[in-house]
């Protein structure tokens, strides 16, 4: 088994590179190498599930080949439960995507060469324990988004992937600084690109003399890596790239974006931020978790004021990723595994979430709940719609917390683990549950009910690929809400490993 | 009877294996499947009725109970143990609740098999009803608030899709969303009171917080400035009172009836809606231990009376039960906050039955004639005698006549609070309590009966002609207006009359006055008395309040548990003798003297004004305040025209356009701006000063700076800031470390 991350990290790129070659005529051709590829991915990550030993905290399926040595720099992979869970949602998410573009015309081939180098740099992400393989991973990733966004996007692609380029690229240069200090401080050693051997706070003591002051190394270079992950997660004040390059991005990349893009933050946080710099990250928890709580409000209040649906679910995503934060945040068993289980289950419900908005938009082409005239853009979907209707409500109530669908278990989790830390700030995040109703119902409330209006009366429902592909989707939100063990029991040593670690500090 | 999981879970699986199947193959099913949902409740009314039987006539100890648990998730890693149990909790009281849930539940869907025919949505209204029915006894059967709050809101789930079940209607999405979010007030609440109960006492099964309450864990722990008791109990309560429709939370309730009669008869009505009490007096010790069984009082005191102040001013049949509903609501709050324990919970069983009745006879009505408003109606007694039966017995009940089982139920809760509010040497001002109670309850009577007179009464008001059609009910809905005589059907009568059966009193007190009458079955017919009572906690009432961050110091002894003591003096066993029992008896004597009072003259006065009308209505006298009456005394507008439009809805805006006009467009997008100046100073220190000195290497600055100078000037923005910070960055960090 020791080479099946290589085999899920280079497959993608195998099938880009089987597209690439695959003439540009032959577009389902294209197509369907696309989704072989994806399906023997996600089936990988299902044998990796299925071989992954729960019982340890340590990495497992380590690849470790030296790369460029005058440096120590390694290619070198491996997962623990916390990626496991990632690996398996990216899987996922990009097999379902692959199928939702299948209705994609304009220049397929690149399309989805595209597509495919983006997952395999998502699993780079996940799976490098090198920090400078993690950097090129991280850094490469942006490429296909740039293009995928500013190519295929909305009207205003050109401006949102720039603006999206720019501002991770903006974050990622201070974690480069990071990255580089970590690098000076260890002494230039083996070990000294190795994520895995910086852990466990071994940096409490260092110092740094910036502009006559001594400032300790923790702190400084935890703030830096804070702001590559912050921009990414997205945390208020860094968010406002999310809803510009989601609301322009086309369905399957909104729908990798929020799904797994946006996890690549938090994931830093915990892979990364907080336990090379535990001491850092417990002094700074405060901070972290009021951050948490303002993107949980804000974003849920700027959510419910949208009259676009994808900006909607947009700002949605802000504030469902405050509570991956406050749980961070909160440092206890139960808010770190709520945190992880969050990024998970956001990941699963508001992919739903971009899906459905996308199959809608390829009936109307546009997004409006009201149009910018004041008339309804929307109306009896419902009635028109019985089949999508059904998906609907189980991907929005997944999304608003519904008990029994997968959101609720990870949100609870949040909220006992941030209570024992900050009941205040708990009482606060209260009003993001009941807002994050609102803002949803209230949506469906516009779009479904009411009469038919004649525009709405000329859309189809779903067509049988597109229930075939929100399937796996419902089913993981039913099933990982009614029993979250599969995935609890997975990621909680992991976690465990390092609560026990902050809890030292 | 030994329990297992497999004689207590079908209880709750059979309704959700026919959710299941109707969901997925409703549509092919004979009937839609409405026959497999009426089976699978009347599967789980079996299973309920042994649990009852087995408790009831079986063991007949009040401190019985079953509790059972398994691990759902576990996050134990290390030294660090944590871990989710669920389990089943069953004392009487919860056996009592299944058989009512489970029956109800049966018979409404028996009822709605002939209520939905031929209605469109007829297959989903199917695939709701046993899954909310499902989760209501899951809700009962549960050990602890978490799986408490799960089916909770899964019933939340279930009456926001039956409101909104008619999606056509705007109104209907209004009042569905309505519905959800004023009980999700309630709902983020509870689930803040139950996390500060978890982390402080590490559990939320009844079973250890009542243990937690005795051990006196609750001491001393404070949440900002509060007790811990106090603010977990209030967040609890403040749950109850959203589902329950207290006041100010119960603004829901009556748009609730946009939904199918008969599933308002049992969400709206009957069971959901009195999960909000049910908690409470789960919940009862941790109420008294953060002393806010004054408050419970209070606010069930003013929903009962305001819900029956607007009640008496509805033309709409179903407006005037779904504001008696609040009120009977308001009742049982009464019941917990004055500490009339079973009482409250009596209530809750009665007001089941007959209210379930009343809809279900109003559902009769309205499917009969096609007509909801009461004006329009008039003499229906002639063509509906079934119903008109069986919501007249219910209307007996609701209005407290001697020998109905409203009486019973409400005649001790308004006994204890006249206790409660004269006599226990209580806060003057909560005199409030009994004084608003026993108007209400006058009112309810009239109310009542205005709408059985106004409805089966006088003259028929509908101009049209009535005549027997000899095809049953329900086939030719297309001929609108034409009333047809009621035939005594299974499907529509048969629910009405056996609910209607269970309005007697005698069910429920062997003493139909409630003290007087002898006990003709024996001790065992004061069963309800008997089986129901507080949890025991053992050193609950001698705990030195003090303790509990109050200044207060009094004994707990004077809080108002001491008022149910001695309802069964010799049952419990923690209370000791009570001093006040002479007093609480003589309560209880003039409460009954004055409540038999209040509703015959409620019935009287009714009758002198639509039936011999020789009394005019008083509305027209009162124009100002029939107006305040018919718009709910206006909270509907606060809340949606001001609250929520104007304050919510206007900060949202507030701050979308904050984000992206001022925020993103400034502070994120400004930059360029600063990079424009900082570009050009660069620009002119390259070439005035680094060209004028010209020293080695300047080409490659040049070259450098060009390239930022077309990033910039091509619109690529902010690239020359990124440069910049990466040369600062790189420059602190070479010179320091």
């Amino acid at each position: 088994m020791n080479g099946i991350l290589n085999w899920i990290l280079w497959l993608p790129v195998i099938g880009m590179v089987a597209v690439i070659l695959t003439p540009k005529a032959k577009e389902n051709a294209i197509r369907l190498v696309t989704l072989a590829t994806t399906t023997v991915t996600l089936a990988l990550s299902v044998i990796l599930y299925m071989n992954f030993d729960t019982t340890t905290a340590d990495m497992q399926f380590v690849v470790k080949i030296p790369w460029i040595e005058q440096f120590h720099i390694n290619y070198f992979l491996g997962i623990d439960g916390i990626t496991m869970l990632m690996t398996f949602l990216n899987a996922l998410l990009f097999f379902i995507c692959t199928l939702s573009s299948w209705t994609v015309e304009k220049n397929v081939k690149a399309y989805f060469a595209l597509l495919l180098m983006l997952q395999s740099t998502v699993f780079g992400v996940f799976f490098a324990l090198d920090f400078f393989l993690f950097y090129v991973y991280w850094e490469v990733m942006l490429l296909p988004m740039f293009f995928l966004i500013g190519i295929w996007g909305g009207e205003n692609r050109e401006y949102a992937a720039i603006k999206f380029f720019l501002y991770t690229f903006f974050g990622s240069i201070f974690m480069l600084v990071g990255i580089i200090a970590l690098y000076y401080a260890t002494g230039k050693g083996v070990d000294s690109f190795n994520i895995v051997a910086h852990q466990g706070g071994k940096f409490t003591e260092l110092t740094v003399d910036l502009f006559g002051k001594t400032l300790s190394f923790e702190t400084l270079f935890f703030w830096f890596m804070f702001l590559g992950f912050a921009i990414k997660v997205p945390v208020f004040p860094f968010h406002t790239w999310l809803p510009h390059a989601h609301v322009q991005a086309p369905t399957a990349v909104s729908v990798i974006l929020a799904g797994v893009l946006l996890k690549m933050g938090t994931y830093g946080f915990l892979r990364i931020a907080f336990p090379i710099f535990p001491q850092a990250a417990v002094e700074s928890s405060t901070i972290i978790a009021v951050l948490g709580l303002i993107s949980v409000i804000y974003g849920a209040f700027c959510a419910m004021a949208q009259d676009d649906v994808k900006k909607l679910v947009a700002y949605s995503s802000v504030s469902h990723m405050g509570f991956v934060m406050l749980g961070l945040a909160a440092m206890t068993t139960q808010g770190m595994n709520g945190a992880v289980l969050q990024m998970f289950n956001h990941g699963t419900s508001t992919a739903m979430m971009f899906l459905l908005i996308g199959i809608l938009y390829e009936r109307s082409h546009h997004r409006w709940i009201v149009k910018p005239d004041g008339s309804k853009g929307y109306g009896g979907l419902a009635t028109k719609l019985p089949k999508y209707t059904t998906v609907f409500i189980i991907g929005m109530f997944a999304s608003l917390g519904l008990p029994g669908l997968s959101g609720f278990i990870s949100e609870a989790l949040i909220f006992l683990g941030i209570y024992q830390r900050f009941t205040t700030i708990t009482v606060i995040a209260v009003v993001g549950l009941l807002i994050g109703a609102a803002y949803l119902l209230w949506m469906f409330k516009r779009m479904f009910f009411g009469e038919v209006n004649p525009e709405t009366e000329e859309y189809d429902d779903m067509n049988a690929r597109e229930v075939f592909y929100m399937i796996p989707l419902c089913v993981c939100v039913i099933v990982f809400g009614v029993f979250p063990s599969p995935l609890l029991n997975v990621m909680k040593a992991s976690v465990g490993q390092l609560v026990d670690l902050l809890s030292k500090f | 009877m030994e329990y297992t999981v497999g004689n207590i879970a079908p209880i709750f699986l059979a309704p959700v294996l026919a959710f299941v199947i109707n969901a997925f193959l409703g549509r092919k099913l004979p009937r839609q499947g409405d026959w497999l949902a009426t089976l699978s409740i009347f599967v789980s009314f079996i299973f309920s009725a042994r649990i009852f039987s087995d408790f009831v006539f079986g063991k007949f100890a009040s401190d019985n109970f079953i509790h059972k648990t398994f691990t759902w998730f576990d996050l134990s890693y290390g030294a660090n143990i944590w871990k989710v149990d669920m389990g089943v909790y069953i004392d009487n009281m919860a056996a009592i609740m299944l058989l009512m849930v489970s029956g109800v539940a049966f018979l409404i869907h028996l009822f709605s098999t002939w209520y939905m025919d031929h209605d469109e949505k007829h297959g989903r209204f199917f695939i709701f009803l046993p899954l909310f029915t499902s989760a209501m006894l899951a809700l009962v059967l549960s050990d602890n608030l978490l799986s408490l709050f799960i089916f909770w809101e899964i019933m939340g789930f279930c009456s926001y899709s039956l409101i909104g079940i008619y999606n056509k209607k705007e109104k209907a999405g209004d009042a569905s969303l309505k519905a959800f979010m004023t009980t999700r007030v309630g709902d983020v609440f509870l689930l803040l009171g139950m996390v500060a109960i978890w982390m402080v006492i590490g559990s939320v099964s009844y079973v250890d917080i009542y243990a937690a309450i005795a051990q006196g864990k609750f001491d001393g722990q404070a949440v900002m400035g509060i007790s811990l008791a106090t603010f977990a109990g209030l967040c609890i309560f403040l749950g109850g009172m959203g589902k329950s429709a207290q006041f100010p939370l119960h603004v829901w309730l009556p748009d609730a009836m946009m939904g199918p009669t008969p599933g308002s008869a049992l969400i709206h009505a009957a069971t959901m809606v009195a999960a909000g009490v049910y908690l409470s007096l789960r919940m009862y010790p941790l109420m008294v231990l953060g002393d806010l069984t004054w408050f419970i009082a209070v606010i069930g005191a003013i929903t009962a009376f305001m819900a029956a102040t607007i009640a008496l001013v509805q033309t709409d049949i179903k407006a005037v039960l779904a504001f008696s509903t609040i009120s009977q609501l308001g009742y049982m709050m009464i019941g917990v906050g004055v500490g009339s324990y079973n009482a409250a919970f009596m209530h809750l069983i009665t007001h089941a039955i007959f209210k379930a009745c009343l809809f279900l006879s109003a559902g009769s009505v309205i499917h009969s004639i096609h007509e909801q408003e009461m004006p329009k109606m008039g003499g229906l007694r002639k063509y509906l005698p079934y119903t008109h039966f069986a919501m007249m017995c219910c209307t007996l009940a609701i209005a407290g006549i001697p020998f109905f089982s409203g009486f019973v139920s409400k005649d001790r809760i308004l006994g204890d609070a006249l206790y409660f509010g004269f006599m226990a040497g209580q806060n003057p001002l909560l005199a409030i309590v009994p004084i608003l109670g026993f108007a209400g309850a006058g009112l309810t009577a009239f109310y009542m009966f205005r709408m059985m007179f106004l409805t089966f009464y006088g003259e028929n008001r509908m101009h049209h002609h009535a005549h027997d059609h000899g095809h049953g009910h329900g086939h030719e809905d297309d001929h609108g207006h034409e009333i047809h005589l009621e035939h005594l059907s299974v499907r529509q009568n048969i629910p009405l009359l056996i609910l209607a059966v269970f309005t007697l009193g005698f069910w429920f007190a062997g003493t139909l006055t409630g003290q007087t009458f002898g006990k003709v079955f024996g001790a065992k017919t004061e069963w309800f008395k008997i089986l129901v009572e507080a949890p025991k906690v053992e050193k609950f009432i001698n705990h030195p309040r003090e303790l509990l961050g109050s200044t207060d110091s009094r004994p707990a002894t004077d809080l108002p548990v001491a008022v149910y003591d001695h309802h069964s003096d010799t049952q419990t066993g923690y209370a000791g003798p009570n001093p006040d029992t002479h007093k609480i008896h003589k309560a209880h004597t003039i409460g009954a003297i004055l409540s038999i009072i209040i509703a015959f003259s409620g019935v009287f006065l009714a009758f002198l004004m639509y039936i011999k009308k020789s009394v005019k209505p008083l509305s027209p006298s009162f124009p100002g305040f029939t107006e305040v009456l018919k718009n709910r005394y206006y909270f509907d507008n606060l809340y949606v025209d001001i609250v929520i439009k104007k304050g919510l809805l206007g900060l949202n805006r507030f701050l979308a356009w904050f984000d992206m006009g001022v925020y993103d467009r400034y502070a994120v997008d400004g930059w360029e701006k600063v990079n424009r100046v900082l570009f050009t100073a660069s620009k002119w220190f390259d070439n005035v000063v680094v060209d004028a000195i010209g020293v080695d290497g300047t080409g490659v600055a040049v070259n450098l700076f060009n390239l930022v100078l077309r990033i910039v000037q091509s619109g690529k923005i902010q690239f020359y800031f990124i440069v910049l910070i990466t040369v600062l960055a790189s420059y602190i960090w070479t010179v320091n470390i």
